[in-house]
Order: C-alpha cells, then structure tokens, then sequence
C-alpha cells in the first residue's frame, strides 16, 4: 500500500509585552504527525498532535479509507530535497536580552507611548515523505517583532505597530529606523488635499485575498472568478507581474504543497506583464478543468489536501519610490483594516494607521480616513509599482505596493 | 495532584478534545476526520513575571512545572499579591454531557446531515460549494497551587455552507452557519439552510450598484452582533487599559457611552459558542452588564486585569487551546432588546440600507462591516439587493446614533471562524440582538 507520511515540528519562543514592560515568556514546541494511505483510487488519513507511534497512526489511516474519499492521482516521487535556512539561533536567554534592549531604548526616548505584543522566535521542521521515494524537508529559524504603540494621550485601542520580520536582525538599525517612525507618529499632519493620492502599502492583504478568490483554479474552473475566461488577456498594467512563491528564502514558508509537488525556482507566474497567464491550480482542479498544474495544494497537516490559500505576492518592479514620486508626496498605509471588495472589484477601507511619505521617511501622521478604487485600477492604471523595502526597516524580504487610491477623509 | 515549588503561583490547564470535520465539496464527500487531542498549559508566576510553557505529552507536566520554575524567583510573598488573592478557589466536577455527547452520534448521522446540506445546492446559478460539519466536545481540568481543582465539559457542533454565486455579471460568495450544542438541535435546521440558498439565489438575480454616501444603516441580528462585537465588545476588554491613565480616565465606570435605549451584555453562561462555565484561569462565568441604559457600567476582565483595576473579576480569561495562555476576551457579546416591533422601525426609514448578512467585520477606531446581502429601503420598505463594499463609522459617534432596537431578538452561534486577538484566532463566541437602526453610517 502506497503511504506518506507528513510531520511538522514548530517551536516559539515569545516574549510578551504589556504597558512596556516584560510581562512573560512562553515556550512551546509542539509536534504534528499524519500518515495518508492509498489504496483503489482512495485515501486514508489520520494524525495526531504530540508524539505519536507511526504503526497506530498508520492502522487509524486504514480504518478511514472506508470514508471513500477518492484520490485517483499519481503521487509525487524519486526526489530528495532537504533544505535547511536557518542562519541565526536564538535561545530564550538571547531572546529575553534582545528584547530588553529593544524595550529600553525605546521606553528611553518615547516614553509618550506604550508598547505591547511580543517578540517570538520560531523554528520549524517540516518533513515529507512517501512510499514512493518522496523525501522532502524544510528546516527555517526566524523572528517576528509586532509591537503595538499607542500613545498614553490617545483614546484608541492602538495607533500604529512596529513590525520586523527576518532571520538575521539588525538591531541598530532596526531601532535607528523605528525611532523615525515613532517620530513621525508624534507629528500629526493634513492629508493631502487631493481626490487621488499616491498611496503605498506596508501590506496589501485585502488585495491579495482578492487576488487569490479569483485566482483559484476551481472559482475560475467553474466560472465564478471576476476573471472568467480571460486567460491569456491582457488585465493589468504591463509593468505588473504576480507569482505564487514558495521560495523559502523570501516567503519563510515550505517549499513543496499539501501533495509534495515542487515547482522550479519555487516559483510559478500567474500574471505577467499584467497578462493572466493561469490559475493555481492542485492536482484534481488541474485534471477536472483542464487547467496547467501548480503545485498550490493547501490545507492542514491532516486533511485531504485541496485548493485555498496560495502565497501569491507582486514582483518587485521599481527601484525608487522617490524618483517615481518627483517630489510629489505619498501615503504610507500601515493599517487599513476591514475593507473589502464588493462583487464587482470595488475596493473600499477605512485607514487607521497611516504617514505621510516622501517615498524615503515617513513626514508625519495622518489622522483616520477612507480610501476606494476598482480592482481594474489598482493594478492597471492606477498601479505605480512594486518596490523592494530599502528606507523603510520591515524586514529582510519586505516589500511594499504602490497605487493611486481615492481618498476622503 | 501536582509538586507546586514553594514561593510560586502555578495553574496548569488539561484539556481532553474530540473533534469531527466532515466536508463535502461541490458535492463529493472531500473529508471525513476524526481526533482525539490532548494538551496542557502550563502557568508560572514569581509576582514579577509569566512563565507560560504547553505541551502535548501529559507525564511530563511535573518535570515542565518544575523547568519553568527554575527561570522564575520564588517570592516568599506570593500569597500577597493581589493577583493572588483575587484568585477563585473552585473545587467542583461539572459533567453535562454524558447522555448527549456529540461524541456518541455515530459518524454516518452526522455524514448524512451534511450531505442532506450540500444536496440542496443545485441551481445552475451555484457555481462551487463548500458544505462542513464541525463539533468539539472539550473536557477541561484546571488545577492551581490555591486549591482549585475543577473539571467541566463543553460541546458544540455546527454546519457551515460556502457557495459561490454567478448569474450574468454578478458574482458572489455567500456564507451561512449555524452551531448547536446537540445533534438533535442541529438537525432541527435544514429548512434554515434552505431558506438561505432561496435569499442568495434572489440576491445574485437582482443585486444592483449602490452610490456610495451616509444612509440609515438598519442591522439585523447578524450584523449587530458583529457590530457589537467589533464596536464596542473589544473595548470593553480590559486589558488594553493596565497601565494607561489616558484610556482609565476615557473609560471610567458611569460614562454616557451611548443612547439611553442600549444596553450591551457579555454572558458566560449562556450555552453556545460563548459559553464558559470557569474561564481558563479557573473563574467562574458570569453574566456582565457593560452598557445599561446608554452608560458605561462594567467591562471584561482576567484576573490580572481586575487587580490592576481594582475591580472584580468577570470570567473572561479565555485561549483558543493548550498552546495559548489566557488573555480577555469576549464569551456571548449582544445588545439587549428593545421594544419597538421591527415592522415600525422599516416604516420609519424613507431611504436607506438594511444589512441583513455580512462576510466579516473589524474595529478600532472606525469600525467596519463587509455586507454580504444588503438591501435598499425604500419608503418604509426593504426592497432591491445592493452590492457594498464595507459599511463604516467612528465606534463614538455610532454609539451616540443608535436611534432604535427591536423587540425581535436573535442569539446566534456559528462555526467555521471566530474572534481573532492578536495570535489568538479563531475563538468561539456568541453573537446577536436585536434588528438595530442607526441614524447614519458611511456606506462604500
């Protein structure tokens, strides 16, 4: 009987903060197993979190195959991949000591906010493997900073956050960086008087999401994606060109799917050159429709796995927001939560954390107001580019979005 | 049960959970599991600091006790410390489902309820489907070195049915879910499943562009809840106040907050989503007026929170699981019913927006809420769907512009999401209210 078996090993190291202080430490290192069985065209699977025997696990996988649950697809093979990206470990005294210091230079010279969240390491192992000769492991240490700032004068539940999110901190910099945000933050400015604005993104989630409902090969299969049919069109700006990454390098995930598929580069481009070139696609959309396979199978380490959720992000296209600006000044979004688009593409979002930007420093803050523009727009053009975060310290991969956006206050 | 060192608060936290996930997709069977999990969480305090560590392997929680104890200082007054002595001593078995446990309904009932759900969906204009059943049943064990030594059960389970629509250049994804505490009582609402498809199958034929602007925005249930939930429930959680004075002096007990005809509550004890017989620091659940007549009257609390306040503890102190510690969060958020009949307060509304579903919603400052089926009123009546991007407003202001509730009321429990809190996501709370009319909200 044909077998797989998937494991995935996480530890973190978080150390929270409350009122700008160290309030605790948590350690977990929890472990994941599952084993998936095939037999006539049908698949079995259990798992377990904890430490568990492979022979129960395996046992549990035959009893499910009674669920008929089909799975008639060829699994991956004859292919060893182990890659391990760690490059700095952090333990908990190293991690306490870098906290202090983040903590107490900025507590030092801001003492007009309060600082709260965590700083966490995460060390992850994942591993793949199959009858088959399928051998697959990915092995990341990282860290991840999100402090949320509020100013001890204000009413709201926060007002901005400090984010990093990387493998190897640069500790001065980070705070030399993050002290010019803070001052910004201090400095309330006008919004631009203008109906358009040049607008750049810390995150674009709400687009992305967008993104990846309409990118799915089964929306598109069974045409219920706004983009039914426009394989091979022309969208978007021709500047644009969207991938799905799954190198771990940049993305700080694994690098195979639910399915074990790798794909070269660890890439595959859906839009280019704002041509839509395919959807992602799993192993049964691609046969059911007819549609190229990606390799985008998501889903739980114990689930059937299946299409959702792709790391899909903008290649980075542009190199100085500055020059692109000429002079002309920006807004930097940090948090523009809750926005959605409607059937028709329509984006629309309040903006609760945001700066004025020169394309280089953040000037100033901008108090609460609302953005809008059509999906069509956004990406065609009104789309001014996708950079990589030089100036602004989010991050060793971190980059940031631009397009013009209708603003109101 | 446990060695507790000397000169430390320790708690540990047990948790027992039996979880089912059967999914159908676009009407094949897609899966079909079953889990037994079990967990711990473990609490350190020296007086100073939190020493948190989980773990899945349940013979080592001495050994992990004793580790984090060794990172900690013993304080020899540990006794005394106001966190300390604001701890509850609970000792009390509290089994409630032994004779209805979702655990004994065998696996092909709840296969053929779902698959019952998925068959409804064949019109040509449903494009894809997306159908799961989900119940947890949790057996918790909370053990302190004060004394407490409880065990208690919960369960749930629940259907949640995804579709998305076409019909001609309307497109659309619709999501309708239901929770219960028993089978039996699940079972009961097909016909509400069915009623579901019939709306958005309407909505898809008929929803036009809507000019963005301010309108009346009338709530149903649905959309109050997370209206209250994300308006003001999150502000009421008091751990965003511990040491700031600013936030302590915007939110002292007995503020004008609102209108007088509001009243907003959080209820532990009400069985569903949000229920909570001890919270997880071994509290017990309690029903908390936040709101009453439009004033600011109480707010959720863990124990921390209410000794930084000088206030009482209200059995808020909930994680999403054994990996998670405690941090305050909402149990059953809703704003109370009023008493004016739903049919006067369409009446009153020459032009306006009713939302009746919504896809999700979020708050700070200005909150927001994605409709999902909304609909035009029109001199007094409800009329054309409309597509919306987001509905939005300041939580102050809106607060101030609650003209009317209804005396029709909803309590609803879901599946298939929940309240997110920074890393914590998703908890299990329950919503609702009344239909409620706001005098004017943004409307994108």
């Amino acid at each position: 009987m044909k077998k797989e078996k998937i494991s995935i090993r996480r530890k973190e190291i978080s150390i929270k903060l409350q009122a700008s202080q160290i309030n605790s430490i948590r350690v977990k290192n929890i472990e994941r197993n599952a084993i998936r069985v095939f037999r006539d065209g049908k698949i079995g699977i259990s798992g377990a979190v904890g430490t568990s025997l492979a022979e129960e696990l395996t046992k549990q996988a035959i009893d499910n195959l009674s669920s008929n649950i089909p799975y008639p697809y060829a699994l991956e093979s004859n292919k060893k991949d182990h890659r391990n990206y760690t490059e700095t470990h952090y333990s908990e005294f190293d991690l306490m000591k870098l906290t202090e210091r983040v903590l107490d230079s900025l507590n030092q010279e801001f003492d007009d906010f309060i600082f709260s969240e965590s700083i966490k390491t995460i060390e992850v192992d994942n591993k793949f493997e199959n009858t088959e000769g399928l051998d697959l492991r990915y092995q990341d240490e990282y860290i991840e900073l999100v402090i949320v700032v509020k100013a001890k004068s204000s009413s709201n539940l926060f007002d901005t956050f400090i984010g990093w999110e990387g493998r190897n901190l640069d500790l001065d910099k980070f705070l030399s960086f993050t002290k010019k945000q803070l001052q910004a933050e201090r400095n309330e400015v006008d919004l631009p008087n203008e109906e358009k604005v040049p607008v750049f993104f810390h995150s674009p989630d709400s687009l992305g999401n967008f993104l990846i409902k309409q990118l799915n090969g089964e929306t598109y299969g069974n045409k219920a994606s706004l983009f039914d049919n426009k394989i091979g069109e022309q969208l978007f700006n021709k500047k644009l060109t969207v991938t799905q990454n799954k190198n771990p390098k940049t993305s700080y995930s694994v690098f195979f799917d639910t399915e074990g598929v790798t794909k070269e580069n660890d890439s595959v481009t859906l839009i280019e050159n704002g041509v839509l070139k395919r959807v992602f696609t799993d192993k049964k959309n691609s046969v059911k429709f007819n549609l190229e396979h990606t390799g985008s199978a998501t889903g739980g380490y114990d689930d059937v796995p299946a299409l959702g959720f792709a790391d899909i992000q903008p290649s980075v296209d542009s190199t100085d927001i500055q020059k692109v600006l000429n002079g002309k000044k920006a807004i930097f979004v940090m948090v523009a939560a809750g926005g959605e688009f409607n059937a028709d593409g329509n984006y629309a979002t309040p903006v609760q954390a945001s700066y004025l930007f020169d394309g280089k420093n953040l000037l100033g803050k901008i108090h609460d107001f609302y953005m809008s523009n059509d999906i069509y727009n956004m990406l065609g053009k009104d789309y001014i580019g996708t950079f990589r975060s030089e100036d602004l310290y989010f991050g060793e991969d971190h980059y940031i979005f631009g397009c013009y956006m209708n603003i109101k206050k | 049960m446990f060695n507790y060192p000397k000169g430390l608060y320790v708690d540990v936290r047990i948790e027992d959970r039996f979880t089912t996930r059967i999914t159908y997709k676009n009407g094949d069977l897609q899966e079909q599991k079953v889990r037994l999990n079990k967990g711990a969480f473990i609490r350190v305090f020296d007086g100073t600091r939190w020493y948190y560590a989980s773990l899945t392997n349940l013979d080592q929680i001495q050994d992990q006790i004793d580790t984090l104890a060794s990172m900690a200082t013993p304080n020899p007054k540990i006794e005394d410390h106001p966190y300390i002595k604001m701890y509850e001593v609970n000792n009390e078995e509290l089994i409630q489902y032994k004779e209805n446990s979702l655990k004994d309904v065998p696996l092909d009932h709840k296969d053929t309820l779902v698959k019952e759900i998925s068959d409804l969906c064949t019109d040509e204009i449903i494009k894809t489907t997306n159908v799961f059943y989900v119940d947890d049943v949790t057996i918790k064990e909370i053990y302190t070195s004060k004394g407490t030594n409880i065990k208690f059960d919960k369960q749930t389970c629940g259907i949640c049915l995804r579709m998305q629509c076409a019909y001609k250049n309307n497109k659309n994804e619709f999501s309708s879910s239901v929770a219960k505490v028993t089978f039996s009582k699940l079972k009961e609402k097909t016909p509400f499943f069915k009623k579901e498809i019939t709306k958005n199958i309407e909505f898809i034929k008929n929803a036009e562009s809507f000019e963005p602007g301010e309108y009346p925005v009338l709530m149903g249930p649905l959309a109050t809840g997370i209206f209250t939930h994300e308006s003001f429930g999150h502000k009421s959680e008091s751990d965003f106040m511990v040491g700031d004075e600013a936030m302590k002096k915007e939110w002292t007990l007995g503020k004008q907050v609102g209108q007088s005809l509001l009243n907003i509550i959080d209820d532990g004890t009400i069985t569903g989503n949000g229920y909570v017989p001890f919270d997880d620091e071994g509290t017990k659940g309690k029903k908390t007026n936040i709101i009453t007549n439009g004033i600011l009257t109480d707010r959720l609390h863990s124990i921390a929170t209410a000794a930084a306040l000088e206030e009482s503890p209200t059995g808020n102190a909930r994680s999403i699981n054994f990996e998670y510690e405690p941090i305050v969060r909402m149990t059953t958020t809703y704003i109370d019913k009023g008493t004016t009949p739903l049919k006067d307060i369409v009446k009153g509304i020459k032009y306006g927006v009713f939302v009746d579903t919504i896809k999700h919603g979020s708050g700070m400052s200005t909150f927001t809420i994605a409709p999902s089926r909304a609909y035009k009123i029109e001199n007094g009546e409800i009329t054309t769907p409309i597509k919306l991007s987001v509905i939005t407003g300041n939580v102050f202001e809106t607060l101030q512009k609650v003209d009317a509730v209804s005396e029709e009321f909803e309590l609803l429990s879901f599946v298939g999401g929940g309240c997110g809190k920074m890393e914590q996501f998703p908890l299990p709370v329950g919503f609702g209210g009344p239909y409620t009319l706001v005098r004017k909200l943004h409307v994108m």
